[in-house]
């Protein structure tokens, strides 16, 4: 399985210095995505799935650093790379789809002054050839030829989004990062969006890391699934060690607060907030609010142990 | 006993009035929001309304609460028709309904303290003169939303609550004068997935307390699915299927609705074929004609883009509007 791995991280850590003080964003992360398959990583607002995303490919906002650890890709350390080089890992070699494509696309650029120039950048080609390959990204997510003269503002949501997966997909990279890339969609929309990014995953042997709140979303599509809390990765696994047989205290709970479309059961809440990371609990971070907390837990941090083949977890219960 | 009717309520926007429409004599737009919808609720039931973002949902739960006027039907609310009432009269009533929004970032005074907030509509509506008089019946509600200790909560501030606890003082606001009507708008879709049960359940609490109606949006049926006694499914300003909770989920009729609870990730259902349709929301300035749905279904047949199909009921208390139904 080791060779499968396209891009792991290695004990990576993320600060952001803000005026309250110095945000523990990322703790000792240790990440990985195997090759050709769809990992989910989940988690609340705050947990750091998106610093993650972002890290991987460095585009963190100008107050975070990564202070140690390692990102490695095509044994490449991603973190210490020089910056011209990085350029051309980013939408070359792995690919990043936004939230709000309504941010992530220039209202004054139509669509395809957006492809030819991402295209253009990365690679020494025409400009005939490059509106050619621009055609064929748009037809694969099913923006029809007509639509390369729009500006985003003439597009709906939908297309927007899908617009964004052809621009990071258009250059055939290795890893596609979306970060939230449905939420701010319909769930008719969502799915199509979806099933796209599937047929992509086929035809170019993407590798995907889907950032989503959305368990169920994650559980649906997602091969792999890593749950996160609070700036650590708690659990990692396949997707059906995590749907049916959760580890960690969170993941359990997690999945008992969701509503469940197949189940009309009144669902739970976990109690208590998430902790502020400015100043985060000692020991694990989930240990104020895990009903089955034990001595150790508030005084040492617990590491990803492998409980099963492929299915890691961080938690002292499982020691 | 039904709390509110509602009969073939409507509500249109009108899109630019502005100068450049006057200059060059354009006709302004107009957004068919809330096009005919009519449903009631009974004492002490949760009517959930589900939709698309643009389906006119939100609109609906405003007009109820008369924050909108309506442009034509009939609002009948303990039935007493209050569809254009004004002035004093409607103040009155509004200690009856009352709102909690989306945005609990939004919907707080930043410059008020959260006991003032939850006083303030005591005070309007005259059941107490100042703050020492109410100050106890606003801790003790304080405590029912399970802010505690509530002596720290009267005196903070909306910025140094989190989004579930700004949303607990919301639900206080709104349910301090024991209204007998609540329209919830979409309560939970801001808050962390770990809070949103304890949130939905503070609302039974309140709705069974109390024996409240409520009309529950949301675009997230699986949530409306859990909270709600009846579940209504609105489509570009129109109800196309309305029933019982179970009815709707376990056997959805109208094809928008088998496909909104198809989309719907669930964590049983993994890489199941989903039933899916084609396009997106309509532009609610030029609804299509005949159903509004026609565009996008996979069933519509000749008569679908010509007329609009009335609602027949299916089964006992369940209606639904699609031609396939209706029996020539």
């Amino acid at each position: 399985m080791e060779d499968n791995i396209i891009l792991y991280t290695k004990n990576l850590s993320v600060r952001y210095y803000t005026l309250r003080g110095e945000v523990k964003a990322l703790d000792n992360i240790n990440f990985k995505l195997i090759k050709a398959t769809l990992t989910g990583v989940v988690g609340e607002s705050g947990c750091g799935k998106s610093t993650l995303g972002k890290s991987i490919i460095r585009v963190l906002p100008p107050y975070g650093r990564i202070i140690s650890g390692e990102v490695v890709f095509n044994g490449n350390n991603l973190v210490k790379l020089d910056e011209e080089k990085m350029r051309h890992i980013r939408g070359k070699e792995i690919g990043l789809v936004m939230q709000d494509p309504m941010t992530s696309l220039d209202p004054l650029m139509s669509v395809e002054d957006h492809m030819v120039e991402t295209i253009l950048e990365h690679m020494d080609v025409s400009k005939e050839e490059a509106l050619k390959m621009a055609v064929d990204a748009l037809a694969a997510v099913d923006i029809p030829r007509e639509m390369l003269k729009n500006y985003p503002h003439q597009l709906s949501g939908g297309q927007r989004q899908r617009v964004a997966i052809a621009l990071a997909t258009v250059l055939k990279p290795k890893i596609l990062i979306a970060d939230e890339p449905t939420t701010a969609l319909d769930v008719i929309v969502q799915e199509k969006v979806m099933d796209l990014i599937e047929n992509l995953m086929e035809e170019l042997s993407l590798t995907v890391m889907l950032i989503t709140h959305d368990i169920a979303l994650a559980a649906e599509r997602a091969d792999y699934i890593a749950v996160m809390y609070a700036g650590h990765l708690v659990e990692y696994g396949r997707v059906d060690q995590i749907l049916e047989d959760p580890q960690h205290p969170y993941t359990q709970l997690l999945l008992q607060s969701v509503p469940d479309i197949t189940n009309l059961a009144m669902v739970k809440s976990i109690p208590g907030l998430p902790p502020d990371l400015v100043n985060p609990p000692l020991g694990c971070r989930f240990h104020p609010r895990c009903p089955f907390k034990i001595d150790i837990c508030d005084k040492k941090e617990p590491f990803l142990k492998e409980v099963d083949r492929d299915h890691l977890v961080a938690c002292w219960l499982k020691r | 006993m039904d709390v509110l009717k509602v009969e073939n309520l409507k509500k249109y926007f009108t899109l630019g009035g502005g100068i450049s429409e006057f200059i060059f004599r354009k006709k302004p737009k107009i957004v068919h929001a809330v096009d005919g919808v009519t449903f009631t609720i009974k004492e002490g039931e949760t009517l959930a309304l589900v939709g698309e973002s643009g389906s006119g949902k939100t609109t609906t739960g405003r007009l109820l609460v008369r924050l909108e006027e309506p442009t034509g039907g009939k609002i009948l609310f303990e039935n007493r028709d209050v569809t254009h009432i004004k002035g004093e009269e409607l103040r009155r009533l509004r200690k009856e309904f009352q709102i909690i929004f989306q945005d609990p970032y939004a919907s707080l005074n930043p410059r008020m303290k959260v006991g003032e907030t939850i006083l303030d509509p005591l005070v309007i509506h005259g059941f107490v003169s100042n703050e020492s008089e109410g100050k106890e019946e606003v801790l003790k509600i304080l405590e029912g939303v399970e802010l505690v200790p509530p002596e720290f909560f009267y005196n903070a501030y909306p910025h140094q609550l989190s989004g579930g606890q700004r949303q607990r003082v919301a639900i206080a606001r709104a349910m301090i004068l024991k209204p007998k009507f609540v329209v919830a708008d979409e309560p939970v879709s801001m808050i962390d997935v770990s809070l949103r049960a304890a949130i939905l359940k503070l609302l039974l609490k309140f709705k069974n307390e109390l024996n409240q109606s409520m009309l529950f949006i949301s675009h997230d049926i699986a949530t409306a699915a859990v909270i709600s006694d009846r579940i209504a499914v609105m489509y570009l300003g129109k109800i196309v299927e309305i029933g019982k909770t179970k009815q709707i989920i376990n056997n959805p009729v109208h094809p928008y609705t088998k496909a909104l609870i198809d989309a719907i990730p669930s964590l049983t259902r993994r890489k199941k074929k989903k039933f899916l349709i084609k396009g997106e929301i309509a532009d609610p300035t030029n609804p299509p004609p005949g159903c509004r749905f026609h565009p996008r279904c996979p069933y519509a047949i000749d008569i679908c883009s010509k007329k609009e199909p009335k609602m027949i009921e299916i089964e006992k208390d369940h209606f639904v509007a699609c031609w396939l139904y209706i029996k020539k």
